[in-house]
């Protein structure tokens, strides 16, 4: 047989979760690392600017806290990892945001108490989120409707046209968009998982489903593919592929499905080179930006100097010049960090993404249900592949698409979506420890 | 002065970075470490829940190392024998080296005896071919008898 087991015997099987001793020590350690970022940003300063650094900084580490407290206080059993991690991204981002444009460090960090009180509201609220697969074509339907906005009354913002301007601020709905999409897929693979994973008419020597099974799935795939190209919004466009694929495996363990999906994202993907100016630009300084360091290839350029620059241990903090960098306090904030914490504070960034989706695999794994581990699965890829995509866009690994870095970028609606992402994995954990 | 200790900050912040790496990864590894501890034989179906995992109680042995109201849980595919590598080693001449197989599919808890010479038994009925464990079954092997328990908490079995 496979492998030695060993069955001794038990008195009792359960676990010590409950306390959430380690969520406070790492929240505290959190709430240093941002104090330290504030204060060498502004200890030789004074104004008024210092006095709103200084108290966004320390609000932001006692919401974090006061988050703990209440959970601990009403019994929370989520995941103890993800909010600290999260605390020292959001940190990152905040402090460099005060660092690059203290006028984008005021606005992320109203966004920040803004998200956290969404994090919570999502315990709180959905901490029953099974009723959330039994909706599944409304999500669908809704999806639908938030990616066709932005195409008649949307803006356009760095080449891309999927904002919504409602005067004072500006929302982004593929970025909620996405978690619906999760949400719909979870649900409906979660209930056809067999017919798809077994096949019911065969092609040579592949099994395929029955049409009818697949179609709802093909149809929101297209669709949502499509309005992307017409919102130009390749970031998404990718993260939203990658994600389905990602789930279809993961329900059905099929790699057919990975290759069908691979061959048809190859043919889009050269169509679509083919059919529009921005997406061959962007392949065209992926793949030799400096012929075109003036015009389109400024930016990445600027992006691979101030990385370059940065070392191994990094100018310094505050000492770099990332603001050569356009658009750098969103899609490039990752060249900003290596650019003044060097080669150890990008490396440090990434193993903290790494943590989250490392938590999140193993969410899933411990998940009660199909519904709650295709969700978990779904959520940690969309995670992923977001920083997966804009990390290896800023670092020419490959072509550019503007999508944000999760929770360190400037972008309320990317915070509020990645907040509400968050609360659903801790959520799905709750209900997974809760029965030990 | 001043401004060491600003670049102390600086470099501090780097380093903060840092610490909280190594104290996140280390918390995580005992974690793990607790985890295999209380549960270890790890890796169970997803759709089941921890509560109603299947057990064998003994519930009648005349060997030194199994006595009676000593629990297995059955979190995944078990072996029964007298091999010292078995799940359950039942050191009996009675037993063979492989005795028996429990494994769970769907839910459900499946025994099959796997080529003994002294033949395996469910409430004293040769088993034949792969059968199902009910909550209650007895199940023997040479001279030791568990007790199958599927709902542990609500029966009072053994104290």
């Amino acid at each position: 047989m496979s492998g030695v087991y060993y069955a001794a015997p038990h008195s009792n099987i359960r676990g010590s979760a409950g306390s959430r001793a380690v969520e406070k020590k790492l929240l505290f350690l959190a709430a240093l690392y941002l104090l330290a970022g504030i204060m060498s940003l502004y200890l030789d300063e004074s104004g008024a600017l210092v006095i709103i650094a200084v108290v966004a900084g320390l609000s932001v580490a006692v919401a974090f806290l006061l988050i703990h407290i209440y959970w601990k206080a009403s019994g929370f059993r989520g995941d103890h990892y993800l909010l600290p991690v999260t605390a020292v991204l959001i940190s990152t981002g905040l402090v460099f945001l005060f660092r690059l444009d203290p006028y984008y460090g005021i606005r992320q960090f109203i966004w920040i108490l803004l998200g956290l009180g969404t994090l919570v509201f999502t315990s709180r609220v959905l901490v029953n989120f099974r009723f959330l697969g039994d909706y599944k074509y409304i999500y669908a339907l809704l999806g639908l409707i938030a990616l066709i906005l932005p195409i008649f009354f949307g803006k356009v913002q760095g080449g891309a046209k999927s904002w919504l301007d409602f005067g004072f601020f500006q929302l982004q709905p593929s970025e909620f968009v996405k978690i619906l999409l999760v949400l719909f897929l979870a649900s409906y693979l979660a209930e056809n998982r067999a017919v798809l994973s077994a096949g019911t008419r065969s092609l040579g020597w592949v099994s395929l489903p029955d049409p009818r099974e697949c179609a709802p799935m093909v149809v929101m795939w297209g669709i949502s593919l499509l309005l992307l190209v017409f919102q130009r919004d390749l970031g998404a466009a990718l993260i939203y592929f990658g994600t389905f694929l990602a789930m279809v495996y993961a329900a059905t363990a099929r790699i057919f499905y990975i290759l069908f999906g691979l061959g048809f994202f190859m043919a889009g993907a050269s169509v679509s080179y083919f059919l529009f100016d921005h997406v061959r630009d962007r392949v065209l300084i992926w793949l030799n930006p400096w012929p075109y360091i003036d015009n389109i290839g400024y930016q990445i350029t600027q992006s691979l100097f101030a990385i370059g620059s940065g070392g191994i241990l990094g100018a310094g903090f505050g000492q770099g010049y990332p603001g050569y960098i356009p658009l750098v306090h969103s899609d490039f904030i990752f060249s900003a960090i290596c650019e003044e914490l060097g080669l150890l504070g990008g490396a440090g960034i990434i193993i903290l993404f790494m943590i989250l989706i490392f938590r999140g695999i193993k969410i899933a794994l411990h998940a009660r249900d199909e519904f709650s581990a295709l969700t978990a699965i779904g959520l940690t890829s969309l995670l992923g592949l977001q920083t997966f995509v804009i990390i290896a866009g800023v670092t020419r690994l490959l072509p550019l698409t503007g999508v944000t870095l999760p929770y360190i970028s400037y972008g309320g609606s990317s915070l509020l979506a990645n907040f509400i992402l968050l609360g659903l994995l801790l959520n799905i954990s709750h209900e997974a420890n809760d029965s030990l | 002065m001043f401004a060491v200790l600003l670049l102390i900050l600086r470099y501090g912040f780097l380093f903060l970075l840092g610490i909280f790496i190594v104290m996140l990864v280390k918390w995580m590894v005992s974690d793990l470490y607790m985890e295999q501890e209380l549960r270890p034989a790890g890796q169970k179906e997803m759709s089941e829940t921890k509560a109603d995992t299947g057990r064998l109680v003994v519930i009648n042995s005349s060997l030194a190392d199994l006595n009676y109201g000593d629990t297995f849980l059955i979190d995944r595919d078990i072996i029964l024998g007298r091999d010292s590598g078995s799940s359950i080693v039942i050191k009996d001449t009675f037993a063979s080296n492989q005795h028996a197989r429990v494994f769970v599919r769907q839910g459900q808890y499946w025994l099959e005896d796997i080529g003994s010479t002294n033949g395996t038994f469910v409430n004293e009925a040769q088993v034949k071919q792969p059968v199902v464990l009910a909550d209650g079954d007895r199940l023997r092997v040479g001279s030791v008898t568990f007790q199958f328990v599927r709902w542990g908490h609500e029966v009072g079995l053994y104290n």
